[in-house]
This record gives C-alpha cells, structure tokens and sequence, in this order.
C-alpha cells in the first residue's frame, strides 16, 4: 500500500519531469550559424542602367519606380582553429525598391540564412540619395528597428557608397567595423566622430535642428573620413572641412584634442603646434532691444607638441611661453571666427546658438524662432580664449 | 508540515516593500513617454506634485480604514453609503484593477514581443505569463509578500544602476528652459502619473493585515513614494539628458533608447536595454500577481468566501480575454486612458468622497491625533 506521502512525492517528481518537456530551450532563438550579420549598409540612387546591378537585384512592387539602391555588407561567418587569426569575410548583397524594408526584405532571397541587423556598425548614404530624398526617409527604418544600435555611424560620401562595401580593411577586420571605428576615435580625429551617429541624428531631427555627418571618401584601397556633411535640417547643404569642423567643435566645446597651429614669430617658415586636452566653453547670449548677439568664453589647457624649429628655441622660456599662448588663442578665435563665418553663409546652425537661445532666453526665442533662418546669419559673436601650456614635452 | 509563508499579517515596513513593486517597472520604462509630452521640461515637478496627490490619497485611505479598525473596504462600506452602493464601488474598484492589469499585461506582451521574441505571438507571451502569474496570485498572502520583496531587491538595484550609467550622456542645457512654467501641463502631468503610483490602493483590502505597533504606517507608505520618485526621476535626468524633450516626445521607449545609447569606450559593455528590460519583467510579474490576489480577496470577502483561490483564476481568464483585446493600437491607447480616468476618479473622488460622508456622519474617528 503506498502511503499518501509517497503519492505526493511521485505526484511532484512526475510533475518535474513532464516539465522538463516544456523547459527545452526557447523556440524563439536564433542561433548564430543561423543568422547573417548585417555589418554595412549603402544607400545609393539606383543606376540609370544596369552598370552595377544585375536583373535579379530588384523585385515586383507593382510597377511603382525603384529609386533606390540598398547594399548590405554580410559578415561571412566560419570556423577559425585555436590560434588562427583569419581576416573577416564579408560578401555584398544589393537590391533596388523604393523602400528601405522591402528592399531588405527582399534581399533575404539572395540569402541562404536570415540577415540580422542588430550588429550593423555603419550606414554609409551617398550625397545623390540624400539630395534627392533628403535624410529622414532614408534612415527612418534604422531609427524605428529595435534591434538597430543606438551608437552606429552614419556617413555621408559625394560617392557611390555601394563600393564602400567592397572595402577591404588592412587590419582584418570587417569593411562595416572598421568605417565604424574610425570614427569612435574622438580625441585623435579632425572631425566630429561624435554626436554624430544614428542616436545623435535622430534627436536632432526630432528637435528640428540642422544635422551634420561625417563625410568619408574611398580612393584605391585607402579610405578617410575627411570632412562633414552638413544638413539644413536634414537637406542637404554641402561639406565642411576639417578647419571649419575643428572652429565648430572648440566653439561648442566638445572638442577633446585639438591640434591648433600657428607661425613661430621669429621663424615665419615655421610652425608651432599646440595640442589642447581640456576644454571649458560657455556661450552666453546677450539680448540688447531687437539684437541677439553671443560670447563664447573658452579656457583651454595643453602642451607644446611640436616645433618645426626647435633648435632655435628654448621652449621652457617664460617669453616664448607667454608669445605662444597669446598666439595659440589669437589662432582659436581666428578659426572659431572662420566657422562661424561659414555656418553663417551656409545657414546652417551647427553652432547650437538657436538651442542656447531656447534654454536661455525663451522669451526672446519665442519672438524670433519662425524666422530663425533670417536672424542667424546676422547675429554677432564675442570669443575670449585664455590658453595655458602646461608641458612642452620631453625636449625644450 | 504547516506552510512556513502562510501569514495574515504584514509590518508597515513589509507594506512599503509590497506597494514599492507595483507598477514600478512601467514607471521607469513607459513614464517618460506618457509625461514628457504634457508636462515638457518640467515634467519632474509633475512626478513629485503627482506623488504629493496620490500620497494625500493613500493617507486618505488609511484615515478611513482607521474608522473601522479591523474592517476591510468591504465589510464597512454598506455601513457608510448602503449595500447597493457598495457594490457599484466594489466594481468600480476591481473595473480598475482589471482594466488597468489588462492594459499592462497587454503592454508586456507587446514590449516582449517586439523587443525581445519577435517570432513568438503576443497570444502565447500573455497566456504564458497569465499563467504564472495565476499561479502567484493563489498563493498566501505571506508568499505573495515574499515574493515581492525578493523581486524587488532583485530587480530595483540593476534597474538603478543602469539609470545612473545612462547619465554619461546627458547634457544640462536639455533641462532648460526653466522658465516660462506651463502649469496646466504640470498639474496634466500629475493627474496622469497615477498609473506610476498606483499601489496604495491594496490598503482597502490589506489595512487590517498590517500590524501597525511598531511602525508609522504613513511613514512608510512615504518611503515608498520617495523610491518610486527617485526611479522616476532618475529615468526623466537620464531621458531628457540624453535625448532632450522633443526626442523624448517621439519615442515609444525612450528609457530603453537611453540605457541603449550607453557605451563605454575600452568595453565591450553595450545594448544594456536588454537589462533594463530584464529587471523590468520582476516588477511587472508581481504588480500582475498582487491585483489579481486583491481582486479575488475583495469579491471574497463580499461572497463571505474563505478560499480566494476560484476568483483569482476567474480573474485570470477575464484579464486574459480583455488584453487580448487590446491588440489594436489606437483601442490600447483608449483602454490607457479609459483605466487612467478610472484610477484617478477612485482614488481622489470616490474614496475620498466616502471619507467624507464618515466624517460627517460620525464626526472625528476615534484614532485621529
């Protein structure tokens, strides 16, 4: 006779068992032999002709035009052996549609595995596309998938970006990962890595605020990002250069590690450089009746990097100390002045003045917010800079 | 061997832990969305002036169960307006409770689903999670209480630290303006943060459960609000620092894209919204768990049941077929404020309109100071 413990006890064991059944593993996973990472993507216009595609890379959308062309770099994944170190292998599938999601969609069928788009690290969007259906559409789809990063660079290129794809890095790595990282480098690069990416672009469209993006260019086997893209909210207006870039950055004072040169005043052959790695800006806005002008008080510290004739100078001396600092500030403003010349003709306000108006003086922005685009070119900026060396490195 | 967790008593310390749960996930997670839009860049003074009205309305609720000590809500409310009455207020009051459950299980099927097992059918995510929480709701009290505060030290501290983490990406001028205050926004804002609050509510049915020697029960039911306004304001720092207010406003998550956008350079620490989402789902689990328990308890009581357990499996399956009806978008944002309306008019009209006919009918309760 079994007691009436001993049912329980089976009663319960018989329970965990036929749980077990249930408790196999989730049926929603995704392997990772199963996926294919999507590491890039290009956005271009399609072609007129059929010089780079192929009649397979378009679908039926009933008749409707085909625009676009989408190329996504797929990460060739296979097996390594213990301590083998293989390049990345990447392959390239493109297609041509109107929308980014049917395109994508569609390109599963020139795939044997699903394509996964959590890992994308660039997007990179040819000047052509942008200027043709501006920028919101175009990575509309990147800012609504959840499985997007938050962090991926997006890059604007007066090229065709398909060719991007075919990029192979010499490190190794993979074309997408590389292109990304060379813009997570904030502190060794002339342009803006930073407050850049799909996160930064997609608040800044929300907010109604012009937008810029790094601007890569490929040459042979060599790529740069060299420059910026700007957007009047997300038109496109034309690129920047890293002069104007680095005046933008010192006068936001996001600026990490500006390199600021000048001429050696005994030596007008030569040159001085400085290399800042602190920065503390504060702009402030000053409303006097109808005028709108701003100040920028910026504080910058550093070392001597380099001086191109440094057997004739004795980098230590309070003299050439004192020279170079008050030259390394007039450098500053010239080049903040320099930015704020071309953001002005441009139009476009990458210098944040609108933002600080609204945080600051919202009466005043309220009065001229509709008429913004007018006011801005007009408005009138102040800079103090106070530079202090604070090492010449390892020579005088 | 008796049940170790069977209790019928709780500390006000053990009712702060229990109302500190409920809700509180969403308040980190779907607040800023909800409030943002109103309140702007003051909606931080919304979450406090919010927790100001909802606490003055919980205090409300514990002067009125100090009326009739030992009573819950359904035994002395015919005593106040008539048994008819009584019953509309009962199901008004478990109206609230499964129209606001259904909406939030709806929503973490939906959040699940899309964020999470995207080939999954959000059917099979809620039943699935129905069920355990089913299975949570006809346990003791003294589990229920268990449970909750082991979900909530397990859940609050990773929830905390991601907040603060996501603050290396704020920026002060997206606080700013200041000035002007929009103050119908502000006092918008505060009535529609009950959702973030509600919680307080269990103290209709769960006032004579709690010992109250030692204690102050206002005191602790304080300390609650004071973690629920710190999780609050830690998401709104971390949101509209990082996003600014009209980022905000276009974001369904916008808690999840902020913890997303976190990256430190040297690591490979990134999409830490896969944690967040993580310690949301303890909290979620147990705010389900603890209304279908109060719900079965009340209409319980008011059959003069011993045995909750046939109700909350009734409630179980209500709240299931409502969610489910829920799947439209547009009907879920009616359903949000449909259960928003509901909630606020309980908990500042009709509760409070109950203590004051007590009030007028028998003068100072014998336990007012």
């Amino acid at each position: 006779m079994i007691s009436k413990s001993s049912r329980t006890v089976t009663g319960y064991i018989v329970l965990v068992l036929i749980s077990t059944l249930l408790l196999t593993g989730c049926w929603d996973r995704h392997e990772i032999q199963d996926r294919s990472f999507v590491l890039a993507v290009a956005v271009d216009l399609a072609d007129e002709g059929l010089e780079h595609s192929t009649k397979l890379e378009t679908f039926a959308q009933g008749g409707t035009p085909k625009p676009l062309r989408l190329s996504l770099q797929v990460l060739a994944l296979a097996p390594q052996t213990r301590g083998e170190n293989k390049p990345s292998k990447t392959y390239v599938i493109s297609n041509t549609g109107r929308s980014m999601h049917e395109m994508l969609r569609d390109a599963n069928g020139q795939n044997s595995k699903p394509l996964w788009f959590e890992h994308i690290q660039s997007i990179i969007i040819s000047e052509a596309a942008v200027r043709k259906f501006g920028l919101t559409p175009l990575i509309d789809l990147f800012r609504r998938d959840a499985e997007v990063r938050w962090r991926t660079k997006v890059y604007i290129t007066p090229q065709d970006a398909r060719q991007f794809l075919d990029f192979v890095p010499p490190t190794g790595e993979a074309g997408g990962i590389f292109m990304s990282n060379i813009s997570r480098q904030e502190k060794d690069l002339h342009i803006a890595g930073t407050n850049t990416d799909l996160g930064a672009t997609s608040v800044r469209l929300d907010n109604k605020t012009d937008v810029v993006l790094p601007a890569i260019e490929l040459s042979g086997k060599q790529i740069k990002v060299n420059a910026m893209a700007v957007f009047k909210k997300d038109k496109f207006v034309e690129y920047w250069d890293e002069y104007t870039i680095k005046g933008a950055k010192l006068l936001l004072g996001i600026e990490k590690a500006a390199l600021i040169a000048f001429q050696c005043p005994l030596h007008p052959d030569e040159t001085v450089v400085f290399e800042m790695f602190q920065q503390d800006t504060t702009v402030t806005p000053h409303i006097e009746g109808e005028q709108i002008s701003f100040t920028v008080d910026i504080a910058m510290r550093g070392n001597i990097s380099e001086i191109s004739c440094s057997g004739e100078h004795d980098a230590t001396d309070k003299t050439f100390m004192d020279k170079s600092e008050a030259l390394f500030a007039q450098e500053v403003q010239r080049n903040i002045e320099h930015s704020l010349r071309v953001m002005q003709n441009a139009g476009v306000d990458d210098a944040g003045f609108g933002r600080n108006l609204k945080a600051y003086e919202p009466k005043t922005w309220a009065k001229i917010k509709d008429r913004w685009d007018e006011v801005f070119p007009t408005i009138p900026l102040t800079t103090h800079v106070r530079v202090s060396i604070q090492n010449t490195g390892e020579h005088k | 061997m008796g049940n170790l967790e069977r209790r019928t008593s709780m500390s006000p310390a053990q009712f702060a832990l229990l109302f500190a749960v409920i809700g509180t996930g969403t308040a980190v997670l779907v607040m800023p969305a909800t409030l943002v839009p109103v309140a702007e860049q003051h909606t931080w003074v919304s979450v406090i002036l919010g927790a100001g009205l909802y606490f003055l309305a919980g205090t409300i609720f514990i002067k009125l169960g100090d009326c009739f000590p030992g009573e819950s809500i359904v035994e002395y409310l015919p005593r106040i307006w008539g048994s008819a009455l009584t019953v509309v207020t009962l199901v008004i009051f478990t109206g609230m409770i499964l129209v606001q459950t259904s909406v939030r299980v709806q929503s973490f099927g939906r959040e699940i689903v899309f964020f999470m097992f995207d080939r999954t059918p959000i059917e099979v995510v809620i039943l699935s999670f129905l069920v355990v929480c089913t299975y949570g709701a006809v346990q003791d009290l003294g589990t229920i209480i268990r449970m909750a505060q082991w979900l909530l030290f397990l859940s609050a501290p990773p929830m905390a630290a991601l907040l603060l983490l996501s603050m290396i990406n704020i920026q002060f001028i997206n606080f700013f303006p200041i000035w002007p205050v929009n103050i119908v926004g502000i006092v918008k804002g505060a009535i529609y943060s009950w959702p973030y609050y509600w919680g307080y509510e269990v103290l209709l049915i769960l006032l004579p459960s709690i010992n109250r020697r030692t204690t102050n029960l206002v005191a602790a039911m304080a300390s609650s609000f004071l973690f629920k306004i710190s999780l609050m304001l830690l998401a709104l720092i971390s949101t509209i620092g990082s996003m600014t207010v009209e980022g905000v406003k276009n974001i369904i998550y916008p808690t999840l894209l902020a913890v997303r956008g976190i990256e430190l350079p040297g690591t490979f620490i990134e999409r830490l919204d896969n944690y967040l989402l993580l310690s949301w789902i303890p909290f979620g689990y147990i705010t389900i768990v603890i209304w279908i328990y109060i719900a079965s308890v009340t209409w319980c009581q008011y059959f003069g049941y011993k045995d909750h357990r046939p109700f909350a499996l009734i409630f179980s399956v209500v709240i299931y077929i409502a969610s489910m009806s829920l799947h439209d978008f547009s009907i879920y944002l009616n359903m949000v404020e449909t259960s928003r309306l509901l909630g606020f008019g309980f908990s500042v009209l009709i509760i409070p309109a109950a203590y004051v006919v007590v009030r007028w009918k028998r003068g100072r309760c014998k336990d007012d100071k």
